[in-house]
């Protein structure tokens, strides 16, 4: 059991994701930050679907109430496990009674804001329809249905000692960068509606930055820039949607929805960004500016494959490493 | 939006759009519940989600010829017999207006109707359940007089309450629980349409019916 | 009890071996540079003080990999002359993704790092100077 002795806001239980319920409305919620928490899965080795804490406002403060082996990803926060500094993307020990404090994400070599506190066997709180994820709009899943609050006790898997402290990975944002002018970027496939708007409103996308705007959650990302407008006014049907599908409202101001985006929507559609750059989204700072980049199909599943390829070798020389460690 | 012939787009790399011709028709949608039934045994395909005379297909991983997909939905779509679904029906008191329906003002200003106009053509069809979608519960209902259609909201809001009765372009619906929308809010009713403990967890399926009784007008 | 001019032909071998051009040893009370001109290593300043105490250790790669004198998120290396304790992380090796540490075998002072930041090393390779801090043993 860990024991939360101080959060800020919206800090959440989420594992991958809850996929199979969007025809009954329900979206997928999980980590903004996929990769990060796969990683911290692998790092523990546990599955990489295995629930975590993600944290997006500091400081955050957890005891440790039974021994265990955690680790921090994300965003690095400076950690301390009582006095000791912890590394961040980096397998500890921590004993009962022992207490993690997390501070605000200092932007150094990359830049991220949120943290995953990921623990061997994971946050133990019961699958609900089929993900331990938070499904903040349904008030289910996670921990309560709900945000977690000073005080909470939330219950952790029985460790089977497979998890083994001393080493780290080296973050995913430094191997796979993505910039367009020094901006960070993120690519970009037209959806329905893109051959709908002006030309230069389709210039704007590719060729400016966007600000992501004090309004952006884990519903979705509300970005300022130029205004985009449609070549004449557009009521579409209700249809359904992903995280990441960039809408278009009448004021022009483009939403990117994010994890917890509802399932279906009406807005023009002008993009969608890949899912395999979701995770860099997901880490962008509120106020920074991002930059889309027009990708074709096939460049789509080349971006899918580099992070298929990153999960594998790293799992690979995980195992290897803990292997010769004697870990079972 | 309608179109002469179905459409297809891609959602990234994670999901297809089919969007079904021709005006938002009850035929149309159960030849989409049809279709639905079919593509969700498609090799690659996670979940076959309905909307509003269209539906979106999630890919397990994103497939290498997407277009393939494409062009077995619209092969379906030519030969599909419609899939009738008669489901049950509820009645839904709804307070109207004031307080219940902030953006009352906004349908009156965009139709020229009166609010007794707008209450007596919002309550008088039998609504039926489309799809379901938006969020844990909620009923994307085909049958709005078109005559009360009003454009959704600028700047979406933040949040709106459960048991909102609302407006968003030519459909109509009730929100399940507290949220965001962009769509215009005229009235208020009291239901549970989620509830995880229960099975299957949301109250009305596609091909149940809704009917909205005037509880009162506030002005 | 011995000093750091006990281990200068040691040095100067690592120093003809990195093909450093300086090295520059400092302890809490004593300072030695060693100058390599490409033929000959010869000290140009050694300065020796009683309190030294504990003979100077080398640390070595205990894997091959990119040795790294920061983690990958720092900005700065840990200082030279730092004190760390056993255990504590003194550098890094990058395999892929794999990050492994080059913790300190017990408690000292940090008086030099013998191979450049971003450099791939073989195990074994001497990567650190620590001078240990007497009566700290891990």
């Amino acid at each position: 059991m860990i024991k939360i002795l101080s959060v800020g806001a919206l800090a959440t239980v989420q594992d991958l994701g809850r996929t199979g319920g969007l025809s009954l409305g329900v979206g997928t919620s999980g980590a903004m930050d996929p990769l990060a928490l796969a990683a911290g899965n692998i790092l523990l080795r546990n599955q990489e679907n295995t629930a975590a804490v993600e944290v997006p406002v500091f400081p955050f403060k957890v005891r440790f109430e039974r021994s265990t082996v955690f680790a921090v990803t994300g965003a690095d926060c400076a950690g301390r496990l009582d006095e000791a500094p912890v590394l961040p993307w980096w397998a500890h020990r921590a004993e009962a009674g022992q207490v993690l404090s997390l501070s605000h994400p200092k932007q150094t070599t990359w830049r991220a804001t949120r943290a995953y506190l990921c623990i061997a066997d994971g946050v133990d709180v019961p699958a609900v329809l089929g993900s331990r994820s938070t499904q903040l709009r349904g008030s289910f899943g996670g921990y309560e249905g709900r945000p977690l609050r000073d005080g909470d006790e939330l219950p952790t898997g029985r460790s089977n000692g497979r998890a083994v402290p001393g080493f780290g990975l080296v973050p995913p944002g430094l191997a796979l960068p993505l910039e367009a002018d020094g901006v960070p970027a993120v690519r970009v496939l037209p959806a329905a509606e893109y051959d709908c708007f002006t030309n230069s409103s389709q210039d704007a996308l590719w060729s400016t930055g966007w600000k992501i705007t004090a309004q952006s959650d884990r519903y979705g990302y509300r970005l300022s820039g130029r205004e985009l407008n449609p070549l004449r006014p557009l009521e579409l049907r209700s249809h359904g949607i992903v995280p990441g599908v960039i809408q278009v409202p009448h004021g022009g101001q483009p939403i990117i929805q994010m994890r917890d985006a509802q399932p279906s929507g009406g807005y023009p559609k002008i993009g969608t960004v890949i899912e395999a750059d979701l995770w860099r989204l997901g880490q962008a700072p509120i106020g920074s500016n991002v930059r889309f980049i027009r990708c074709s199909w096939d460049e789509a599943l080349g971006a899918s494959a580099d992070i298929r390829r990153w999960l594998a070798n790293s799992r690979r020389l995980v195992e290897l490493h803990c292997g010769e460690r004697g870990g079972r | 939006m309608t179109a002469d012939r179905p459409r297809t787009s891609l959602l990234g790399t994670t999901a297809l759009l089919f969007e079904a011709p021709g005006e938002t028709t009850l035929e149309t949608q159960r030849r989409i519940w049809a279709v639905a039934h079919e593509a969700a045994g498609f090799p690659g395909v996670r979940e076959a989600v309905p909307g509003m005379n269209n539906l979106m297909l999630v890919f397990v991983e994103p497939p290498r010829r997407p277009e393939e997909i494409e062009q077995r939905l619209l092969e379906l779509w030519n030969v599909v017999a419609p899939l009738p679904i008669a489901g049950r029906c509820i009645d839904l008191p709804v307070a109207y207006g004031g307080e219940a329906g902030p953006h009352m003002a906004d349908v009156i200003e965009h139709t020229g109707m009166s609010v007794d106009e707008i209450v007596e053509r919002h309550s008088a069809p039998t609504y039926i359940v489309f799809a379901l979608g938006s969020h844990p519960g909620y009923c994307y209902l085909g049958g709005m007089d078109a005559r009360i259609a009003t454009p959704r909201r600028k700047v979406p809001v933040l949040k709106i309450p459960r048991g909102a009765v609302s407006i968003g372009g030519s459909q109509t619906g009730v929100s399940a629980s507290d949220g965001p929308s962009g769509w215009n809010t005229i009235g208020s009713t009291q239901i549970a349409f989620f509830d995880v403990n229960r099975s299957p967890p949301a109250l009305l399926q596609p091909g149940d019916s809704i009917r909205f009784k005037v509880a009162r007008v506030l002005r | 009890m011995s000093n750091p001019l006990d281990h200068v032909d040691q040095l100067g071998a690592w120093l003809k071996d990195a093909n450093l051009a300086l090295l520059e040893l400092r302890g809490p009370s004593a300072t030695l540079r060693l100058v390599n001109d490409g033929a000959s290593v010869r000290v140009v300043e050694g300065e020796e003080s009683p309190s030294v105490d504990a003979p100077s250790m080398t640390v070595r790669a205990p894997s091959p990999g990119i040795f790294l004198d920061r983690h990958p998120l720092h900005e700065r290396a840990i200082a030279l002359v730092a004190d760390v304790r056993a255990g504590d992380p003194l550098g890094f090796l990058q395999i892929g993704p794999l990050l492994l540490a080059v913790p300190a075998p017990r408690a000292g002072t940090l008086t030099d790092v013998l191979v450049a930041h971003g450099t791939i090393v073989g195990y074994g390779t001497p990567l650190f100077v620590l001078q240990p801090i007497e009566g700290e043993a891990s």
